[in-house]
C-alpha cells in the first residue's frame, strides 16, 4: 500500500516540528505495512492537537468530544467486525477528561488500538497543564507550579488489567511503527504511550529531553508476559524511561466472551425488522 | 358498569408490587381494562409502597383517588382509609396487628388473620401478600383459577415447591373469606355489582411504558443498546439485557452516561440501530453528545424518563419537569424531535416514529415520558402489523462504485446526505464535531458553515414538518372551552372526559418541532385555554405563549412527584365554569 494513500487534500496544520508530525507518518507507515485499506480502518479521534489529525487521514473517521474518544470507539467494534478501531488522543483527553473512560477500556478488553499523543501539556489551549505534566512543571494555570503528583500512563492501563501496554517516542520513528504495528495486530484493547514533544509550550520535556533518557526494552533481557517486573518496569519515567512493550499477554476479549454470536447480521438491511410476537406472550 | 379501585399497601419488601400486578394480570385476563400506579420509595427495604389497580369493563385511563378495597398489610397502610370511595368498601387487613384500634371504623375492616393462616399453611414470612390477595379474590366474588395460572407463570421457575405453596396460601385466603364471610362477599358485590368473567374481543397485554418503549426497538431492529442504571428509566436496560442474546443485539451497561450516548454513536456511525435511556440527570450529563449526533448526523435515539428534579429529586416519583429541558439541552442550534407518548400504546407507536425519523434524517430523535407511564401497567393492544420502513438514508456499495468522489455532507435538495457504513469501498468520510465540509473535513469558512446550518437545519425541518405525529383532538369540537396537555396527562384528562364533556381537548405528542399551526388552528376562536402540567411553573403554557402568543385562561399545576389525579381536574373545572 502506497503511504500517501492515506492522504486528504488537507495539509497538516501543526507548528513545525510538532511531534504529531512522527506520529502521523509512523501511522501511516504502519497501517500500509499491513495492508490496511483505507476503508478498512477506523480512526476515533479526541479533541485537541492530536485531534485536528483527522482531517489530514484518509479513512473512515470519527472526530468525536474532548475526551470521549474510547466510548465512540467502543461502539463502533461492538457492531462492526470488519474494520479496524484506533483511538487518537492527547493526554488530556485520556488522562484527564476522559479517565474514566481509559480506565474501563482496559479492563473491558474491546479489540482496539489506543495512541496517547502525550506531550504533558496542553497545546492546542495554548499552553495549560496536563495531568501527565510533572509535579512542579509551571504552566499558565500553574505560575507558582504543579502541586500534584503527575498520572503514569503506563502504570495505569497496567493496573486496569490491560493486556498489553507500551511506549513510544515521536522522535523514533521506526521503532514507533513496530510499536503500532505490534499493536494493531494484537487482539484486544492494545495501548500505546508515545511521547511527543510540544515544541511551541512545553519548554522542559523537549526532544532533546526524552532523546537523553530513553532506551529501548528490546536491546535489553526484559521479559514482556510478567505482569509484575511490567509494574515495576512502568514505574522508570525518570532519568531513564523504557521505550517498547512492557506488557503483552493474551486475554480474552470482550467480543469473544460476549454471547452475541454475529453482529454483522445487525448491519444487514433486510435484518432490520425482527418478529416479537413470542416476546409478547410474557404481558398477556 | 362494572368497575372496581383496588389497592394494596404495606412495608417495602412486603410484597405489595408483586401481588398487584398478579391482580392486574388477573383482572385483564378475565376481560378487564385495566390501569395500575405504584409508589415507594428510593431504598431498598423498608419504606412504604402501594399498588392501586382499577379494572372496569369500559376502557379505563388512569386510577382513582378512591377505592373500593383496601388491603392494609401493616398498620400504616390504613392511613389510606380516608381514600375509601363509598359506604361499601371495605379494608381487608389482619386486625390482630393493629395496635391503634381507633383509627379505622371496626366496621370497614374485612379481618383476615394473615399470620395465623400463613403459620398453619405453612407459609413463608413473605408470603402473607399472597393470602391477601387470595381473600380479595374472594371478596369481589371471583374465580380463582385463572389466578392459579398466572402464580403457575410467575413462579414456575422458582420450582414446584414454591408455586405449590403460593397457590395453597391464595386459596387459604380465598377460604377464609368464604368461609367467615361469606355474607361480606354477598354485600359486597350485591352493591358493587356481580363480577363476571368476560371473553375479550380483542388481544391485550398488560405492559409499562418502559417495557413497550424496548418490544418496540428491538421490533425495529435494535442493534446497540447502551445505558447507566437510573431510576425510573432502568427496566428498559434491564428488559432488554435479558432478551439481547436471543435477539441478537448488543446491550452494555456503561461506566457512565457520557459513555452511554457516546457509545450509541459510535455504533450507529458503524450501522447498527442504536438507542440509550436514561433519566433527567442522566440526561444532563449526555447533552453534549446530543449535539455531537447532530453536527455528525448520526442517528440516535434517547429515551428520557422524567422524575422530579433539579438534581436527584425525587428518584421514584414522577412529573413533566424535564419538557424545557429536553428541548432546548445541548450547545449551538440543531434539529431534534421530541416525542412525548402518553400510554405504553402510544409508547410503542411512537418509539417506532423514532427509529424512523432518525435514521431518516439523521438526527436525535428524544422519546420524553415520565414515571407514571414509564412504571404503570396498561391493559393495551399491540398493533403488530404497522408497517416499518427498511433502511433509510445509506448509500449503497453500488451507488460508491458508480461515482467519482464520495461526499458524505454535500448540500442536497432535502438536506439528507445517505451514509456510508464502515467497511465500504469508496466510502470513507470524517464524521467531525468541528464544523466541516463536503467531507468532513475541518471547515471555519464562512459561506461553507451557513451551506451546512441550512442543509442540517432549514432543508430537513422542511421535509420533516410534514412526518411528525399529529395531535388528536377530543372532546366537544365545538366548545369555546380549549384544554391543552403533553405526554401523560392525556390519561387523566381521558377519564375527566367521561363526566365533564363540555370542552375540546388536544393532547401534544410532538414537543419539538412545536406544532405551532395546529396548535393555532385548535385555539381558533375560543373563549378559554386551560393548561395542566405536572410540572411546577408551566412549561408547556410558556411555549404555548411563545409559538402562538395565546397565554392561559386557567392553568393547573403540580409537582409534588405525584400524577394530578383525575378528580383534581374535574374540580377545577367546576370550580372555573368548565
Amino acid at each position: 500500500m502506497d503511504i500517501n494513500s492515506y492522504n486528504t487534500y488537507k495539509k497538516p496544520t501543526w507548528c513545525p516540528g510538532c511531534g504529531n508530525f512522527g506520529i502521523w507518518i509512523a501511522l501511516k507507515t504502519a497501517l500500509s505495512q499491513l495492508e490496511i485499506e483505507t476503508h478498512k480502518v477506523t480512526i476515533v479521534f479526541d479533541v485537541g492537537c492530536s485531534g485536528n489529525g483527522s482531517s489530514f487521514i484518509k479513512c473512515y473517521g470519527f472526530h468525536g468530544l474532548h475526551g470521549r474518544s474510547l466510548p465512540v470507539a467502543m461502539g463502533i467494534k461492538l457492531v462492526c467486525d470488519n474494520t479496524k478501531v484506533i483511538i487518537m488522543s492527547g493526554d488530556g483527553g485520556a488522562l484527564g477528561i476522559g479517565v474514566g473512560h481509559f480506565i474501563h477500556a482496559c479492563r473491558r478488553n474491546v479489540d482496539m488500538t489506543m495512541i496517547i499523543h502525550d506531550n504533558q501539556v496542553y497545546g492546542l489551549t495554548t499552553g495549560q497543564t496536563s495531568p501527565a505534566s510533572e509535579k512542579g512543571y509551571k504552566s499558565k494555570t500553574t505560575p507558582l507550579g504543579v502541586l500534584e503528583e503527575s498520572v503514569n500512563p503506563v502504570l495505569l492501563a497496567l493496573s486496569s488489567k490491560c493486556g498489553f501496554v507500551s511506549q513510544g517516542f515521536s522522535g523514533q520513528m521506526n521503532h514507533l511503527v513496530d510499536l503500532m504495528k505490534s499493536g494493531i495486530n494484537y487482539k484486544g484493547f492494545a495501548f500505546i504511550n508515545v511521547f511527543q514533544p510540544c515544541v511551541t509550550y512545553n519548554h522542559v520535556n523537549t526532544f532533546e529531553y526524552f532523546q537523553k533518557r530513553v532506551y529501548k526494552l528490546e536491546e535489553t533481557d526484559y521479559k514482556t508476559d510478567d505482569y509484575n517486573a511490567a509494574l515495576i518496569k512502568a514505574q522508570e519515567c525518570g532519568d531513564k524511561i523504557p521505550l517498547g512493550i512492557l506488557y503483552s499477554v493474551e486475554r480474552e476479549t470482550y467480543e469473544e466472551g460476549s454471547v452475541y454470536t454475529d453482529l454483522s447480521k445487525n448491519l444487514s438491511p433486510d435484518n432490520i425488522n425482527r418478529n416479537i410476537f413470542e416476546l409478547l406472550s410474557e404481558f398477556e | 358498569m362494572y368497575d372496581i379501585d383496588w389497592k394494596i399497601a404495606g412495608v417495602g419488601g412486603m410484597g405489595a408490587m408483586g401481588v398487584g400486578l398478579i391482580f392486574s394480570k388477573f383482572m385483564m385476563r378475565t376481560g378487564y381494562w385495566v390501569v395500575d400506579y405504584n409508589e415507594y420509595n428510593s431504598i431498598i427495604k423498608g419504606g412504604h409502597n402501594t399498588f392501586q389497580v382499577r379494572a372496569s369493563l369500559e376502557v379505563n385511563y388512569c386510577v382513582s383517588s378512591k377505592v373500593d378495597l383496601l388491603i392494609a398489610l401493616d398498620e400504616y397502610s390504613l392511613i389510606y382509609s380516608n381514600s375509601l370511595k363509598n359506604d361499601s368498601s371495605v379494608i381487608l387487613c389482619d386486625w390482630e396487628l393493629i395496635k391503634d384500634k381507633t383509627v379505622v371504623d371496626r366496621s370497614r375492616v374485612v379481618d383476615v388473620p394473615f399470620s395465623v393462616i400463613n403459620k398453619s399453611e405453612g407459609g413463608d414470612e413473605i408470603m402473607k401478600n399472597i393470602i391477601a390477595l387470595g381473600a380479595s379474590l374472594a371478596l369481589i366474588g371471583a374465580d380463582i383459577d385463572i389466578c392459579v395460572d398466572i402464580l403457575n407463570e410467575q413462579f414456575g421457575k422458582k420450582g414446584d415447591l414454591v408455586v405449590e405453596k403460593n397457590i395453597k396460601l391464595l386459596k387459604a385466603g380465598y377460604n377464609y373469606i368464604l368461609g367467615k364471610y361469606r355474607n361480606y362477599m354477598v354485600l359486597f358485590t350485591r352493591k358493587h355489582g356481580m363480577y363476571k368473567t368476560i371473553e375479550p374481543s380483542d388481544k391485550r397485554y398488560l405492559i409499562t411504558g418502559n417495557e413497550a418503549i424496548a418490544l418496540s426497538s428491538v421490533e425495529e431492529g435494535l442493534g446497540f443498546f447502551a445505558a447507566y442504571p437510573m431510576t425510573p428509566a432502568s427496566s428498559i436496560l434491564h428488559y432488554l439485557a435479558s432478551i439481547s442474546s436471543d435477539y441478537n443485539f448488543v446491550v452494555k451497561q456503561t461506566e457512565d452516561e457520557i459513555a452511554a450516548i457516546n457509545s450509541a454513536i459510535g455504533a450507529s456511525f458503524a450501522g447498527a440501530r442504536s438507542m440509550t435511556s436514561t433519566s433527567g440527570g442522566g440526561f444532563a450529563l449526555m447533552t453534549e453528545g446530543l449535539g455531537l449526533a447532530a453536527i455528525t448526523e448520526t442517528p440516535i435515539v434517547v429515551c428520557v424518563v422524567s422524575r422530579p428534579g433539579p438534581s436527584t429529586g425525587m428518584p421514584t416519583w414522577t412529573d413533566q419537569g424535564d419538557l424545557r429541558f429536553v428541548m432546548h439541552s445541548s450547545q449551538g442550534e440543531f434539529l431534534r424531535v421530541v416525542l412525548t407518548p402518553s400510554d405504553p400504546e402510544e409508547c410503542f407507536r411512537l418509539t417506532k416514529v423514532a427509529f424512523y425519523l432518525s435514521e431518516k434524517y439523521q438526527i436525535p430523535v428524544i422519546i420524553l415520558t415520565d414515571k407514571y407511564i414509564a412504571e404503570g401497567h396498561w391493559s393495551c393492544r399491540i398493533d403488530l402489523n404497522i408497517t416499518t420502513a427498511s433502511r433509510n438514508s445509506l448509500i449503497s456499495q453500488v451507488a460508491l462504485d458508480r461515482i467519482e468522489t464520495y461526499e458524505r455532507y454535500s448540500d442536497t435538495p432535502s438536506g439528507i446526505t445517505p451514509r456510508s457504513l464502515p467497511g465500504m469501498k469508496k466510502g470513507e468520510y470524517l464524521a467531525n464535531s468541528d464544523e466541516h465540509d463536503n467531507y468532513g473535513i475541518n471547515s471555519e469558512d464562512a459561506s461553507n458553515r451557513l451551506v451546512q446550518l441550512n442543509k442540517r437545519y432549514t432543508k430537513k425541518l422542511a421535509r420533516l414538518i410534514s412526518e411528525l405525529p399529529t395531535n388528536k383532538i377530543y372532546g366537544n369540537k365545538d366548545s369555546k372551552n380549549a384544554v391543552i396537555t403533553f405526554g401523560s396527562l392525556k390519561n387523566q384528562v381521558l377519564e375527566s372526559m367521561k363526566t365533564n364533556t363540555n370542552f375540546k381537548y388536544m393532547n401534544l405528542r410532538c414537543v419539538c418541532p412545536f406544532p405551532t399551526s395546529e396548535v393555532n388552528s385548535f385555539l381558533d376562536g375560543i373563549d378559554n385555554l386551560f393548561v395542566i402540567e405536572n410540572n411546577y411553573i408551566g412549561q408547556l403554557a410558556g411555549l404555548i405563549r411563545e409559538y402562538v402568543g395565546r397565554a392561559p385562561n386557567y392553568q393547573l399545576l403540580k409537582d409534588d412527584g405525584r400524577p394530578i389525579q383525575y378528580e383534581e381536574i374535574l374540580d377545577f373545572m367546576k370550580k372555573n365554569g368548565y
